[in-house]
């Protein structure tokens, strides 16, 4: 059986090589070069997408609403809305305002506070909001942050590390036993990743840095240069790169001793071939699985571009790739793995007793020649010898990242993999071509990853699907702080301890930052994140972070009666409380508002959630452990201080657990 | 076939505590009862049932066959094998009856127990036979195998899924039918949607012991009543909360003289905790017909290590060993042999000569493992060791497809019907090879 019609859903009109007669590409050539042999499989389905259906997809749960676009908005292109204050004029006392929809409307001084009423902001319609959202995010630097510099700048010596220049970090820790110092650089990246997300309003920046974090993953703990390293590779590939150029992302990762160290390519020599890294660099990093040929290239018959593609690369020399007459192969076989590692060896960094004995090293990238292979090879293409015989070899290993990142393979790869980041695990094919052909375009574009996001993020199948996706614990987690008044700061001098046992109680969700331990990264699709371990776990969490020394004003990690006490007015019904936080957490009221009007029972609370929330908080009909009372009138104000615990009726407490049920609901847990 | 994603929950009120039950019994009515239909055994009795049972041990990484077989130092193999292994050569080994050119690595000690009880056949030369469709990519190789279709990689479903399609002696009312130990479900379940993942069965809930955990439980199932994969999913949770919460794991008793507890009480290790919990939800008959296990750290690029305990290989070959001994002979004490049957497979093997850095990179054909019945399996070393001769890429030859191995205990061991004229209908338009080798 032909292996190309089984094993990939090759697109039949894959053009079979002719000469090169032009110099660029097309959305059309990249798309054909690589179409995807295989798409994870998800609930939710393309024509969905497509059509312009915005949820309701077989994946998600049945019981969700779809938001208005700046909800959406913050949760697909980061950690959800981060809710500060609401209109509080309309909320006197006896005013039924805050059962409407239209409450949080028209709140002009709240502009600059509050992510909803921000966006809001941004224009005179959708479009025009989303575009200058979108053109804001992709510019982090223009973006004001004092919000997050106001958390965290309190607590600098905790994150002591993260400036430290990498080779400083190598010498002062790497030989030094004590955990507290050479496991300091991963805490304080894991811990401020946390902050960032939670109190950083560049939250696309943030969540690229976490997707490139997987897309080059490293299991943290490998090694002790890994630990030791990890400030640098954070700050050095993931930050310095984020939306930056690939190619230049690629090849500082190949030659920072984190990687070299995890896929094993600091010992791969002439003598001994290593083809770890190699591996990764085609299967995962560059073309990727769905370019995959096989085992061994057939001497006839594989596919070739259309094109050259390296023809048109101005700003590095590709050498003979970029000949004329030289073909290039669609896709990667094995050999190209064995050839790319022999064209690789020899890469070191200075480790301990490796290059200067006796010291603590530096982890300084450096070359030993006598380990480099000096013979003329083949990659990515039929012609023989295309890298020629002793080319230098921090240049040979370098030509080969290049050839991998500047292929039009990569660029399929990639976009595909952003919009099954930022859309739906099984994307319009549209998209994907759209954001190839920008991301191949760009290929020497100092901002080519900003500009494919901005492809994605400008597109209908971004603007128009809704819960396509599940929040991963991480996703999760942040945007549950975010949402419902998070004030703590993770940080390694912390006298609540709340960041030591927080990391402890996350880590049961099964997405420990930067511990996958396969180089592959976290699974991007809802399937995997659906196991009852990962929601019972990511559910627990939520409800401990709500409960942390709820009672401690100055230890608490969420600032629950806060809220209330800041924006509802004295003495709340139970049934004020269920439709504020309603509100406060999904960023917007429904037509009706979400559990009706006063005298409303809850049966008929005009959106499940309400009637959900309602119920809970005047415990109706539920199962009860105990023998306190349990009934409350909905609409009975709460003489009870709310900040105190109190029997009979434990107010604080019950809120909590109603703001969980809130974070546990459906729409709350897509994006 | 069908397809498996199309397939819903039915929502069945007996099934499930926090639709039916509680709206019978009133709400008042819950006050005091401490909420806990299950509990009673009259409720137990209705819900699950005893099935047949299949525990698939997936070892991530590539397992290095040739190092858990090991070629003898007096057998044919010594010459080639001393030849090809020097870092990581096993010099000692623990025999295996009726084979003078295999035994097996001196840290086997479980498995070589489990091959003189008749309960473990160790299959030669696993991976499939098309030179098309070899991958050394780890993620295309599990795929391969966790599918169950190598060279169609587009597959909707994971092989097990099919696996639980075609069983015919599921209860009525299975608590849930598919059991993932460990974080997250492999793509072998890929489709199936009752898939209760399992980690820990300490405080296995959304609110342990919390004022409100079971308000919260009845009000999260409510929320997610409908018949999307994600209700699917959380529905299948509740019932994974409801059920491991009942386990009490540390006071479990296994049959069979044996224990997965070190004299602290702690499991010996990650395969022992995994294989505890499966032993406890199979002799809890709540007619859970698949059991995945994923075990890690096979990889053994680096410092594989040898006979002697230096180096990865040595503990977790051990471990893996020993619980696989303690877990079979739990069932066979029990009275479970004949119900319960484990595949313990990788994704490939690695090369036939070690690398530069005292490890091996990937390689092609693997020993399987299969425990099972005496009554249904040829215990011993079987099928056909490929040999050092013919090794493209410098990796073993597969001779027999993963895929026969599946179908042998599907259906040779377990009894899964749908299976004839050399066609099984987990592997449908496969053409399967012999397997007496295997089967009595």
């Amino acid at each position: 059986m032909d292996r190309f019609s089984t094993r990939r859903k090759f697109i039949a009109t894959t053009a079979v090589a002719t000469a090169a007669t032009s110099t660029t590409f097309t959305a059309a050539a990249v798309a054909a070069a690589s179409p995807p042999k295989k798409r994870p499989i998800a609930g939710a389905t393309q024509a969905a997408a497509q059509s312009g259906t915005q949820s309701g997809t077989q994946g998600a749960a049945v019981n969700t609403l779809t938001p208005p676009l700046e909800v959406r908005v913050f949760h697909k292109m980061g950690f959800g809305p981060a809710r500060r204050q609401v209109d509080t004029s309309v909320l006197q006392p006896g005013s039924n305002a805050i059962f409407q929809s239209s409450f949080e409307v028209g709140m002009p001084a709240l502009q600059g506070k509050d992510d909803i009423t921000y966006f809001r902001s941004l224009g005179s319609n959708d479009t025009e909001r989303l575009r200058n959202y979108v053109d804001q995010q992709l510019d982090p630097d223009s973006i004001d942050d004092s919000d997050f510099d106001n958390h965290v700048g309190r607590f600098a010596s905790s994150f002591e590390s993260l400036d430290e220049a990498r080779i400083n970090a190598f010498q002062n820790r790497e030989c030094n036993g004590d955990q507290n110092i050479y496991l300091r650089p991963l805490r304080d990246v894991r811990n401020m990743a946390f902050n960032r997300a939670i109190y950083s309003k560049k939250q696309l920046f943030e969540l690229i840095v976490d997707f490139w974090h997987n897309h080059f993953n490293v299991f943290v703990r490998n090694n002790r240069d890994t630990e030791v390293g990890w400030a640098s590779w954070d700050r050095d590939i993931m930050r310095k790169h984020a939306f930056g150029n690939f190619a230049n992302m690629l090849v500082d990762s190949g030659k920072h001793p984190v990687m070299l160290r995890y896929l094993d390519n600091y010992v791969n020599s002439a003598g001994g071939i290593n083809e770890n890294y190699a591996r990764e660099l085609f299967e995962l990093h560059t073309l990727g699985a769905i370019n995959y040929g096989g085992v061994d290239r057939p001497f006839t018959g594989f596919e070739l571009l259309s094109e050259n593609p390296y023809r048109a690369i101005q700003s590095f020399d590709m050498g003979r790739f970029a000949e004329n007459g030289v073909q290039i192969a669609a896709h990667y076989f094995d050999t190209d793995v064995y050839t790319a590692a022999a064209a690789l060896t020899g890469w070191r960094y200075s480790q301990n007793g490796s290059r200067d004995p006796g010291s603590c090293d530096s982890g300084e990238f450096f070359v030993e020649l006598s380990e480099h292979d000096e013979q003329p090879k083949s990659i990515l293409s039929p012609a023989s010898n295309v890298i020629p015989d002793n080319m230098a070899p921090e240049a040979e290993g370098e030509l080969v990242m290049r050839v991998a990142a500047y292929h039009p393979g990569t660029a399929q790869h990639i976009a595909l993999k952003l919009c099954q980041r930022l859309i739906s695990d099984n994307p319009p094919q549209s998209v994907v071509d759209a954001a190839a052909a920008e991301f191949f375009a760009h290929r020497e574009s100092p901002d080519q990853i900003k500009r494919t996001l901005r492809v994605i993020l400008l597109s209908s199948a971004f603007r128009n699907t809704w819960g396509e996706k599940i929040k991963r614990p991480f996703e999760y987690i942040c945007s549950a702080m975010r949402a419902a008044g998070g004030q703590h700061v993770f940080r390694e001098n912390d006298g609540t301890d709340n960041t030591r046992r927080f990391h402890w109680e996350f880590d049961d969700t099964k997405q420990e930052l930067f511990h996958w331990r396969t180089p592959d990264g976290y699974p991007d699709d809802r399937a995997f994140w659906q196991g009852s371990t990962s929601l019972v776990q990511t559910w627990q969490n939520i409800d401990w972070i709500l409960d942390r020394e709820a009672g401690n004003a100055n230890r608490r990690m969420m600032r629950v009666v806060d809220i209330m006490q800041e924006n509802l007015p004295d003495e709340p019904s139970p049934r004020e409380i269920a439709e504020f936080w309603c509100n406060w957490v999904m960023g917007y009221s429904p037509n009706g508002g979400w559990v009706g009007g006063p005298g409303t029972l809850y049966q008929n609370a005009p959106t499940q959630l309400g009637r959900i929330c309602l119920q809970f908080m005047t415990h109706d009909n539920l199962p009860n452990p105990d023998s306190r009372p349990h009934l409350y009138p909905a609409d009975s104000k709460i003489t009870q201080d709310l900040y105190r615990d109190e029997w009979p009726y434990y107010w604080r407490r019950r809120t909590i657990g109603m703001i969980d049920l809130i974070l546990w609901s459906p729409t709350f847990i897509q994006r | 076939m069908s397809n498996a994603s199309d397939k819903k929950i039915i929502l069945n009120p007996s099934r499930r505590r926090f639709f039916g039950q509680t709206l019978a019994l009133g709400g008042a009515a819950t006050v005091g009862l401490g909420f806990h239909p299950l509990a009673t055994t009259a409720m137990a009795q209705a819900i699950g049932g005893r099935r047949k049972t299949l525990v698939y041990v997936f070892l991530r990484g590539g397992n290095d066959g040739l190092s858990m077989v090991v070629p003898t130092q007096t057998g044919m193999y010594q010459a080639a094998y001393n030849d090809n292994r020097d870092a990581t050569r096993v010099d000692t080994t623990l025999t295996v009856a009726g084979n003078q050119h295999f035994g097996l690595h001196p840290a086997c000690q479980g498995l070589q127990d489990l091959i003189l009880d008749g309960n473990l056949a160790i299959v030669h030369g696993c991976g499939h036979l098309d030179p098309d469709t070899y991958t050394r990519s780890h993620f295309d190789a599990q795929e391969q195998v966790d599918l169950g279709t190598p060279g169609e990689q587009v597959s909707n479903t994971g092989w097990l899924t099919r696996y639980l399609e075609t069983a015919d002696d599921a209860p009525p009312q299975p608590l849930f039918s598919a059991l993932v130990s460990g974080g997250n479900p492999p793509p072998s379940v890929n489709g199936w949607p009752d898939v209760a993942t399992v980690d820990s069965a300490n405080g296995f809930s959304p609110n342990p012991n919390g004022t409100y955990e079971e308000a919260h439980l009845q009000l999260l199932a409510e929320m997610y009543n409908g018949s999307g994969s994600l209700d699917n999913a959380v529905s299948t949770a509740m019932l994974a909360i409801e059920e491991i919460n009942d386990l009490d794991l540390s006071n479990y008793t296994p049959a069979g003289n044996v224990s997965y507890r070190d004299g602290n009480n702690r499991t010996f290790s990650g395969v022992h905790a995994d294989l505890e919990l499966a032993a406890s939800v199979i002799r809890s008959d709540l007619g859970v017909g698949v059991v995945t296990i994923d075990v890690g750290g096979w990889d053994t690029h680096n410092n594989q290590g040898s006979a002697e305990t230096f180096g990865g290989y040595y503990g977790r070959i051990e471990d893996l060993s020993d619980a696989l001994a303690v877990f079979y002979k739990d069932m066979v004490g029990a009275g479970y042999e004949d119900d319960v049957a484990v595949i313990v497979q990788t994704e490939f093997g690695r090369q036939v000569r070690e690398n530069a850095n005292r490890g091996t990179d990937h390689g092609l054909a693997n020993p399987m493992l299969v425990l099972g019945s005496r009554n249904r399996i040829r215990p011993g070393i079987r099928g056909t060791f490929p040999g050092f001769d013919d090794t493209p890429g410098n990796a073993f030859r597969p001779t027999k497809d993963f895929r026969d191995i599946m179908i042998a205990v599907a259906h040779g061991v377990l009894d899964n019907p749908g299976w004839g004229g050399g066609q099984s209908s987990i592997f449908p338009g496969y053409n399967h090879g012999p397997l007496a080798f295997l089967l009595k």
